[in-house]
């Protein structure tokens, strides 16, 4: 870090030591317990503060570019990780300006109204550092003035591996394409986010045919994200994709089933899926037939309905689940006893009815078990005492205690006491005190 | 009962309770890497801190010496600056003055769980506070060039927290 010390004061006889006198460390670690926008205004002190606040919180700020940011002649002696564009780009952007910007980023994040492609074009290839990069514009103008000189552009955006795009997507997939065409070469996440009108009004068979076409050929793409708006067809897009090994599908809808998915089974290489519906009524019924046996990682939000025994016949290799709301029964806990799961899961984050000896046999009987997140919706004063023989277990590593309504448990953990030493315990998301040790 | 014998920067000497004076990291060392024996009667030099320093650091000591290990390193526990308990609260109940040189010896004798209840203290005086406020609390001197504060203050009006 290049930042001064301050002279030490003569031992003993400076009549006035001050915060001023503090070594760099002791000022930092007075600044980490500060919160972002602390750091923010600790940073307008004076200069030493303004250097070390910003060593702390260089990777954790992102710079917004507002119509001020083009604005006559601006110096940047800094160097900014992430970047987003809030306001328009003017017509006449200045690139020289901007570059220096524009060479440290590798987030830039755009998320404006409208904007003409030959200027966003002529931006975008400032950026040739940034690897990943989100587009949300609602309306681009195309205009196809500049977009020949900058085709032969070399290297336009060479290093972006991930890219999410919210707008007329096909519009803005064909203008990179034409652009960039090696971008998409190297791509390895992507993630689309359909908009409602686009969907409705011009998701026509044959654009989707070309946006599988184009997918298809995007051979390092192992991440895919699409969120489609209350059209559960859009999803048939990823399924034609048998290279994909992490999928996310969201969107807000009715009602949908995970029935209606039944070509994920296309899917051979998925590892993962991640649900992420603003559903009002999310069943996960009808999942009996056609398991799939290459997913190891299953994540869901939002279901008001939740068969684990279905889920651990569509699912029998399971490594990591995580539901996020529906509320297991105890019965439909101790499905997993005796599943295939038992040889399986590692990682496990869910909501549970009440703390009974019987819902806990079932965790312990989880033989790889390594991380239990456990949200319990009774307020009964059960002791914590009941998850001893998890914490107990040699392969866990670390165990969350949640307690979502009701009194909340203290966080001590002297009834924790006879744990795993390797085991870390955290109550209501305190790492539990006396962890480890003989309670006192 | 074990004591051993340490010397301030003003030549004053304590007798100290090994355990006691085994809060601190460097004496630590001292005595168990390095193999200095104190049932020589010889004091261990402290050159940098000062005897009212020393005197008072000996008192949290004494407080703290039962107190179990920290858990692991935990950034969330660092980030935390409402859980320093009722006795360390009034026991930093101090002039600035006072405040800092406490922290620097305890940097110097390397106690680090001294280290951070001080310095979530001195936290706690900025939370809350502007920059200039920030400066009048601490007395310190605003060295910015004419025209760069405000600059400063219209750049950090655009920084924003980066969602991971």
């Amino acid at each position: 870090m290049d930042v001064d010390q301050e002279k030490e004061s003569d031992a003993g006889v400076a009549d006035e030591l001050s915060i001023n006198d503090m070594p760099n460390e002791i000022l930092l670690m007075i600044f980490r317990s500060l919160t972002f926008r602390q750091l923010v205004t600790a940073s307008a002190v004076n200069h030493r503060w303004n250097e070390l606040a910003f060593f702390l919180f260089q990777n954790r700020v992102s710079l917004q570019l507002g119509s001020w940011a083009f604005e006559g002649q601006r110096e940047w002696t800094r160097t900014y990780t992430a970047l987003s564009l809030r306001a328009s780009l003017p017509k006449g952007l200045d690139t020289f300006a901007v570059q220096p910007l524009a060479d440290g980023a590798q987030t830039l994040d755009i998320n404006i109204d409208n904007a003409n492609d030959g200027t966003l074009l002529e931006f975008l290839r400032l950026f040739r550092g940034v690897e990943t990069l989100l587009v949300n514009i609602d309306r681009i103008r195309l205009s196809k003035t500049k977009r020949a000189f900058l085709r032969k552009t070399p290297g336009f955006l060479p290093a972006v591996r991930h890219l999410t795009l919210r707008c007329r997507y096909v519009r803005m997939v064909g203008l990179l394409a034409e652009v960039a065409p090696r971008l998409f070469d190297c791509l390895q996440s992507l993630t689309l986010r359909f908009k409602l009108a686009c969907v409705v009004a011009s998701w026509e068979i044959p654009e989707k045919q070309n946006l599988v076409e184009r997918l298809r050929q995007l051979t390092s793409l192992r991440k895919l994200g699409l969120f489609a708006d209350s059209d559960i067809n859009a999803f048939e897009v990823a399924f034609a994709l048998p290279f994909i090994e992490e999928l996310t599908l969201g969107g807000r809808f009715k009602g949908c089933r995970l029935a209606d998915f039944r070509n994920l089974t296309q899917m051979t290489s998925l590892r993962s899926l991640s649900l992420a519906f603003e559903a009002e009524r999310f069943s996960m019924y009808g999942v009996y037939t056609n398991p799939l046996p290459t997913v190891e990682v299953f994540r869901t939000n939002e279901s008001t309905e939740f068969p684990l025994p279905a889920i651990i016949g569509k699912f029998p290799n399971l490594k990591v689940l995580s539901i996020s709301t529906a509320t297991l029964s105890d019965l439909a806990v101790q499905a997993m006893v005796g599943s295939t799961w038992q040889n399986t899961m590692e990682d496990l984050s869910i909501v549970i009815a009440s703390i009974k000896p019987s819902v806990v046999a079932s965790f312990v009987a989880l033989q790889k078990l390594k991380k239990l997140s456990v949200f319990c919706c009774d307020d009964a004063q059960d002791g914590l005492s009941a998850f001893n023989a998890i914490a107990e277990k040699e392969t866990m590593k670390e165990l969350h205690i949640q307690r979502l309504y009701g009194m909340q448990w203290w966080p001590s953990a002297a009834e924790l006491g006879a744990c795993n030493p390797g085991c870390a315990v955290y109550i209501n998301k305190e790492p539990a005190k006396f962890y480890g040790r003989t309670p006192l | 009962m074990s004591t051993i014998k340490l010397e301030t920067s003003d030549g004053v000497k304590f007798t100290v309770k090994t355990q006691v004076a085994k809060c601190s990291g460097t004496i630590r060392t001292m005595l168990e890497d390095i193999g200095i024996n104190p049932q020589d009667g010889e004091a261990i030099p402290l050159s940098n801190v000062h005897s009212t320093i020393l005197q008072k650091i000996l008192v949290w000591a004494e407080h703290h010496v039962d107190d179990p290990e920290p858990p692991r390193e935990d950034a969330d526990a660092a980030k935390r600056t409402d859980d320093i308990c009722s006795w360390d609260e009034d026991f930093l109940k101090v002039d600035q003055r006072t405040l800092f040189d406490v922290m620097l010896a305890a940097n110097y004798l390397d106690m680090k769980q001294l280290i951070a209840v001080c310095c979530k203290t001195v936290a706690n005086m900025i939370k809350g506070k502007t920059a200039d406020q920030i400066r009048r609390t601490f007395n310190i001197e605003n060295d910015f060039p004419p025209g760069e504060e405000d600059k400063i203050r219209l750049r950090n009006q655009f920084c924003e927290e980066r969602s991971r």
